[in-house]
């Protein structure tokens, strides 16, 4: 503490008190901030917490319809992000502020060309909008919808349609990927496999190609998709707006009753390759079928059963959430139509002999999928 | 400034886009997106140069005094933006071409791996093809590779409609036939008989002999024709029609034909009321009578002299003439019936004679464009037939492939079957219930458009234009302006440019100065009438021209080539333009004190 200006500087205990009286000050500050909008922020994206710091959090940023619960914006739970996903965050920063208009841009430009059916570089918009605005569920399901619904039937041949919808199919699973709580991404997912490629005019197709490419029925992995959706929404209530939940989650019900009602199909059609083969005076291929028919009448009354327990659950749920009865009323009658085929294959199951299969055929009828 | 630093910059950036950029179909697209990329940054180069460098080049020079040692020299102003605008042109011909270099490389490089890529899918696809045809496009990328270019040549007559007849039906000279439930018409023109005089008094009726060969379905239903009478104006076009948008002149009633073959119909003055079953002579035009077959089919025809005009009063007009055929349009469209049996409709196209030297070393395809209307069930497959016939050899192609509506299907021809001459394409839709459209230039021949490397050469000279224009556009402000005012206007005029129609839009219908120039059209419409005035308004409220016009357009992506005339007009635009952008500058600067 020498020197020629020593004697115009402060005392060194007044410069220790100032320096003491900023931290102070700082956290004064800073702990409330801490404690009250960052803390509960952060809990708040990794999906644990609901408070008014996170609303606040939300407003500031982005506006006080999201913090109302309002917009669309931000599923629940922390975006996944891999290293993959470098590329587009970098992007998503370079851009800026300029990210809004090319957004912008891009959309009209796809919807556009869409209309004048171009379809070159579609997909490649669609990967663009989709990772400038990954956090949207509904950008994901919206152009999900266009590459399942609206492109496909833009071609003639079944195979380019087919070709179209599963890029659909990996387009949703990478948003899924990134957002894995986001119950409205599952639900699209799910109706892809469900109303697109299970049960179109030209389902039959789809449904044979599904089979050889997953080694699946369509009808269960719609069911694991809107499964996933019910567990995901009551985790994070994120199905976000749209369908209403009792809707979405009879999904998965349905899905099982479908796929029961396949294996009916399948079932019926191997004894009447049983009764065709007697007719004929094949017996061994009769009695091979009739074994066949057997093995896949016992997996049908399977499939039923778990068809009726998983109806009679959700019927249960909704009854605890009280419900509208008209929507109670059609959990109750898929319910009951379950419960009514388990009990005519049981029985079915107990008469049925390979010498009475023709005059039993006879009474059988072949069960449509819709 | 190190400017040649931007080469390699862009030439990765491009890379590193192509390569992140998904495609649906790698095999069609991979190369299209490749070649759109590299032209993007290179139009992304041109405008940096345009925008940044040639509004800085002045200003700068007269910030560091460096001007003074130019402008003291005995050069006149005009020299000097010349001399701006041209070295910066050279500057962005040398960039670019860099940069095209480069491109042009990595677009060889992935040539290989599309190529082995389509032959891979070519094993994939193979079995599930639901005709061969359908894999035409993917056979050539693995025998030829992506890399190819075409040219459009059109056809020269067609298409003309007809019907392909059984093998089994024999031929009946001087019949005119149409086919049930298509929109094949016979027609006779009855303007010059006395059918309107005569029902003026009281009604008549016409009486057609037709002949008919019902179809082979064992089930099929008795036969009914449509029997209508329309007006037609003198040259031919269809009547007037009403305010609503309706055509009250034509009157049409379904008849049915008596086993003789005979129709007769009642046909009422134009002034009588309509009563069912009667026919309505229409009030003005010339009189056409029509007749079509109503049940699918049934082969309708008639010969000279079929049709009879009875009077009220019983007297009768023999009518000579034969009918003529008619064939069905919409918006442009012929349509096409599907029919999985024959008799069904065929459209035939012909090309004249396409000389030897025009087909070039590689492929020669047809390219067959149509709109489809399936009725069938969706689970069905559609099919539609070609066949193409060398006249000269008289040797015929048959193909069936899967008719994509709205997607073009590329069908090759082989050397050995047609290598130029005349070229006769006949097209059919093989499906009960699917209705194919003939859109205007939809069937067409894809000739080979010469090297690659030429093709990609005359894009980027095309940019290299457009950066030229833009490179004037910047050194004009710059000549009177600062830096900041000259970069910002030429980044609005750009803009402007880009907008030109959405601004032109807002202007007239939104906003008084349209209002004003809309009326000021009309005001010179009533003293000088001219259809283009609305056009002239339209220019004089945004007055600026397009300069993005300069840039390949997205066909040139795909390897359609750019005609050495379209080559040759922008050349002249952009030269036109440049003179006069460097003649304004010249003024501008002309006026200014630049070593002051």
């Amino acid at each position: 503490m020498s020197g020629p200006d020593s004697g115009n500087r402060p005392p060194w205990h007044r410069t220790l008190l100032l320096g003491l009286a900023v931290v102070v000050g700082l956290m004064a500050v800073v702990h409330p901030l801490r404690r009250w909008v960052v803390e509960p922020r952060r809990q708040a994206l990794l999906g644990h917490l609901e408070t008014p710091g996170r609303r606040l959090a939300l407003a500031s940023q982005f506006g006080f319809a999201t913090a109302a619960g309002v917009s669309i914006r931000l599923a629940p739970g922390r975006p996944v992000s891999e290293l993959s996903d470098l590329p587009a965050q970098a992007m998503t920063l370079i851009l800026g502020g300029f990210r809004g208009p090319y957004v912008m841009w891009l959309w009209v430009r796809v919807e556009d060309e869409k209309h004048k059916k171009i379809h070159f570089d579609l997909i490649d918009r669609y990967t663009k909008i989709a990772m400038l605005q990954s956090d949207y569920p509904q950008v994901w399901t919206f152009l999900g919808w266009n590459l399942a619904w609206n492109l496909p039937v833009q071609w003639q041949s079944l195979e380019r349609r087919y070709q179209w919808i599963r890029r659909a199919t990996e387009f949703l699973g990478e948003g899924f990927r990134k957002n894995p709580h986001s119950a409205q991404i599952a639900a699209g997912m799910g109706r892809i496999y469900s109303e697109k490629l299970g049960r179109s005019q030209e389902a039959e197709y789809y449904r044979r190609r599904v089979r050889e490419e997953f080694g699946r029925s369509v009808f269960l992995i719609a069911y694991e998709w809107y499964d996933l959706t019910r567990q995901l929404n009551e985790r994070y209530d994120s199905l976000g707006r749209g369908l209403g939940k009792s809707v979405q989650y009879r999904q998965a019900c349905h899905n099982l009753s479908f796929y029961a009602r396949e294996l009916t199909q399948e079932m019926y059609d191997t004894f009447a390759d049983s009764v065709k083969a007697r007719t004929e005076g094949r017996d061994a291929d009769a009695r091979k079928a009739y074994e066949a028919g057997v093995t896949q009448l016992d997996e049908t009354i399977k499939a039923w059963k778990w068809a009726w327990r998983d109806w009679r659950d959700e019927t249960v749920r909704f009854e605890k959430e009280g419900i509208m009865a008209l929507q109670l009323g059609v959990f109750r009658k898929f319910g009951d139509q379950a419960a009514d085929m388990v009990r005519q294959l049981e029985t079915l199951r107990g008469s049925l002999t390979y010498d009475n299969l023709p005059e039993t055929f006879e009474k059988m009828t072949r069960p449509e999928i819709q | 400034m190190h400017l040649w630093l931007l080469v390699p910059v862009a030439v990765v950036a491009l890379i590193l886009t192509d390569l992140s950029s998904p495609r649906f179909d790698l095999v069609f697209e991979g190369i299209p997106a490749a070649v759109g990329t590299s032209l993007l940054a290179m139009t992304v180069l041109a405008v940096v140069f345009g925008v940044f460098f040639a509004t800085y080049s002045i200003p700068g020079e007269m910030e560091t005094k460096a001007s003074y040692s130019v402008v003291t020299k005995p050069v006149g102003r005009w020299e000097i933006v010349a001399g701006k605008t041209a070295g910066m042109s050279v500057l962005v011909l040398a960039i670019l071409g860099a940069v095209g270099a480069g491109a042009y490389g990595y677009i060889l490089a992935r040539t290989g791996g599309i190529q082995s890529l389509a032959a891979r899918r070519l094993e994939e696809a193979r079995p599930r093809a639901v005709h061969p045809a359908d894999l035409n496009a993917l056979e050539a990328a693995a025998r030829d590779g992506p890399l190819s270019t075409y040219r459009y040549r059109m056809v020269d007559a067609g298409p003309d409609v007809q019907i392909h007849f059984a093998p089994d039906m024999p031929p009946e000279p001087g019949v005119r036939w149409v086919l049930g439930e298509t929109s094949l018409l016979l027609r006779w023109n009855l303007g010059e008989t006395p059918l309107r005089e005569w029902v003026a008094s009281g009604t008549g009726r016409l009486r057609i002999a037709l002949k008919v060969r019902p179809p082979s379905e064992t089930d099929a239903p008795p036969l009914k024709v449509n029997v209508a009478l329309a007006s037609e104006e003198p040259d031919g076009r269809a009547g007037p029609k009403t305010p609503d948008g309706r055509s009250p002149q034509v009157k049409q009633v379904v008849a049915a034909v008596e086993a003789s073959g005979v129709v007769e119909v009642a046909v009422a003055g134009p002034n009588a009321s309509p009563v069912k079953g009667v026919l309505n002579v229409p009030p003005s035009g010339s009189v056409v009578l029509e007749v079509g077959a109503a049940t699918a089919g049934y082969l309708v025809g008639a010969a000279d002299g079929a049709v009879r005009i009875v009077g009220p009063g019983g007297q009768e007009f023999h009518l000579k003439a034969g009918p003529a055929s008619k064939v069905g349009t919409d918006r442009g469209r012929a349509y096409l019936v599907g029919r999985n049996n024959l008799p069904r409709q065929m459209a035939i196209f012909r090309f004249d004679d396409v000389p030897a030297g025009a087909l070039g070393p590689g492929s020669t395809a047809v390219e067959i464009g149509l709109s489809v209307d399936a009725w069938s069930p969706a689970a069905l497959q559609p099919a539609a037939e070609v066949v193409f016939r060398n006249p000269a050899t008289g040797q015929e192609k048959p193909f069936t492939f899967t008719p994509e509506g709205h997607h073009v299907t590329l069908l090759y021809l082989d050397r050995a079957f047609w290598h130029g001459g005349p070229l006769e394409v006949r097209l059919e839709s093989a499906t009960n219930d699917d209705y194919i459209g003939v859109v205007p230039n939809s069937v067409r021949l894809r000739l080979d458009g010469g090297p690659f490397a030429i093709h990609f050469a005359k894009a980027i000279l095309c940019v290299w234009l457009f950066g030229t224009v833009l490179a004037a556009m910047g050194v004009l402000p710059s000549t009177r302006f600062t830096w900041y005012t000259s970069i910002l206007g030429t980044g609005v005029l750009l803009l402007a440019s880009f907008m030109r129609e959405f601004l032109r839009n807002f202007l007239l219908l939104r906003t008084p100065v349209g209002y004003h120039a809309l009326r000021m059209a009309d005001w010179v419409k009533s003293v000088w009438d001219w259809d283009g005035w609305n056009e002239v308004a339209r220019q004089v409220v945004v007055p600026v021209p397009n300069v993005w016009a300069l840039l390949p357009d997205d066909t040139v992506n795909m390897g359609q080539v750019i005609p050495l005339a379209d080559m040759a007009a922008s050349f002249g635009w952009a030269a036109f333009a440049t003179a006069l952008l460097v003649l304004l500058g010249a003024l501008l600067l002309k006026n200014r004190e630049v070593a002051a």
